[in-house]
């Protein structure tokens, strides 16, 4: 099982309570250190990220109480743009994965069918925050 | 014996129109794909890495514990599997049912290239046809795989059709690709017959059309211009 030293916090944003369940608990396995928030209320979502901690990575669902998650994230990362927002979802085509990037997120994928495949796209998710962070601090060095 | 007959002069009643749907039938088609690929998906999701958790947590007890428990868990796995295959095919019916089209128009070698072509009609190497290239491909590569598919080529009005040997599917399929596979996905999902139908749905929006023949696919592509 990959098991990273990423300490960034994760806030984790699913009104499918199971779904933001198994994915902390695959965090949990794969990013021990890293402080996990979970949203699954998905009113007042705007204000909530508003406070998430600073440099978090925000795993949001695709729908949200039957709303699509785009603007949200077109909102928030303008407001915030020290947040990394990764939308997940059971299914995601190619042009919603554009949508995705073209409102702000870093990245897009649809979520794994089986524990071992959740792990490796967390693991990638995380190596590839932690990477931007080195980037962003080279650059200001 | 005497026979009493009746004979009506009522005319027959008017023939009532069929009711119809409030809102076009393609958009409650696109919805409900939307709804069975993405809704269901979610809770098969959910049973799946659950069984994934249980099966974790079965590996850390005695080997003798878990016995009847871990075959039940397998049992459920390979259900959600077959489950998640029939949802996939659904999947790609609905997203090329929506997918913006991309740009139409190439060549006959452009389409061909790598093919045993066969042409009724001398050089075609000038015909260019009013289609995604890249959907026709799938089609050759659902035909023949990494293999030359034999193509014979003709034309037919202000159609290229494409005659293309080697389809292997069970039985004697005829018809609808895309019929097929609704038919039974348990059957065909996964398949080179879903490749084929979701080809041809994008293909019958620019124009085309897919008919299976025994194991001839015939493919039918607008002139451009």
């Amino acid at each position: 099982m990959p098991v990273t030293h990423y300490r960034r916090p994760v806030v984790i944003v699913d009104d499918d309570v199971d779904h933001a369940v198994i994915a902390r608990t695959v965090l949990a396995s794969v990013a021990p250190d890293a402080p996990v928030t979970t949203l699954t209320d998905p009113r007042d979502l705007a204000a909530r990220l508003a406070e998430a901690p600073r440099d978090a990575v925000v795993l949001i669902d695709r729908m949200l109480d039957l709303v699509e998650s785009f603007p949200l994230i077109q909102r928030v990362s303008s407001e915030r743009p020290d947040l990394r927002f990764v939308m997940l979802s059971a299914a995601l085509s190619s042009e919603d994965a554009g949508r995705a990037i073209e409102a702000g997120a870093a990245g897009a994928a649809e979520k794994p069918g089986s524990i071992s495949a959740w792990q490796t796209l967390l693991t990638r998710l995380l190596a590839e925050a932690d990477g931007q962070a080195r980037e962003e601090r080279g650059a200001v060095a | 014996m005497t026979v009493e007959q009746t004979v009506s002069t009522a005319q027959p009643p008017a023939p009532q129109p069929e009711p119809t749907l409030a809102v076009p039938p393609g958009l409650v088609a696109d919805a409900l794909f939307y709804s069975v690929s993405h809704d269901l998906r979610s809770p098969l999701l959910t049973m799946s890495l659950a069984a994934d958790l249980i099966t974790d947590a079965l590996n850390t007890l005695p080997s003798s514990a878990g016995g009847p428990v871990a075959i039940a868990l397998d049992a459920l796995r390979h259900g959600a599997r077959d489950m998640e295959r029939m949802l996939q095919a659904l999947t790609l019916l609905s997203r090329a049912r929506r997918r913006p089209l991309g740009p139409r128009g190439a060549t006959l070698p452009l389409l061909l290239g790598g093919h045993v072509v066969i042409s009724d009609e001398g050089d075609l190497g000038d015909v260019r046809v009013a289609v995604d290239p890249i959907v026709v491909r799938d089609i050759l590569d659902a035909v023949a795989g990494d293999q030359p598919a034999e193509v014979h080529v003709r034309l037919d009005g202000d159609h290229v059709v494409l005659s293309c040997a080697g389809f292997q599917v069970d039985g004697d399929p005829h018809g609808s690709p895309l019929e097929m596979l609704v038919n039974s996905l348990h059957h065909h999902a996964g398949t080179p017959v879903e490749a084929v139908a979701v080809s041809q749905v994008v293909l019958e929006r620019q124009g085309g059309s897919v008919e299976c023949q025994g194991e001839r696919l015939v493919v039918r592509l607008p002139l451009a211009g």
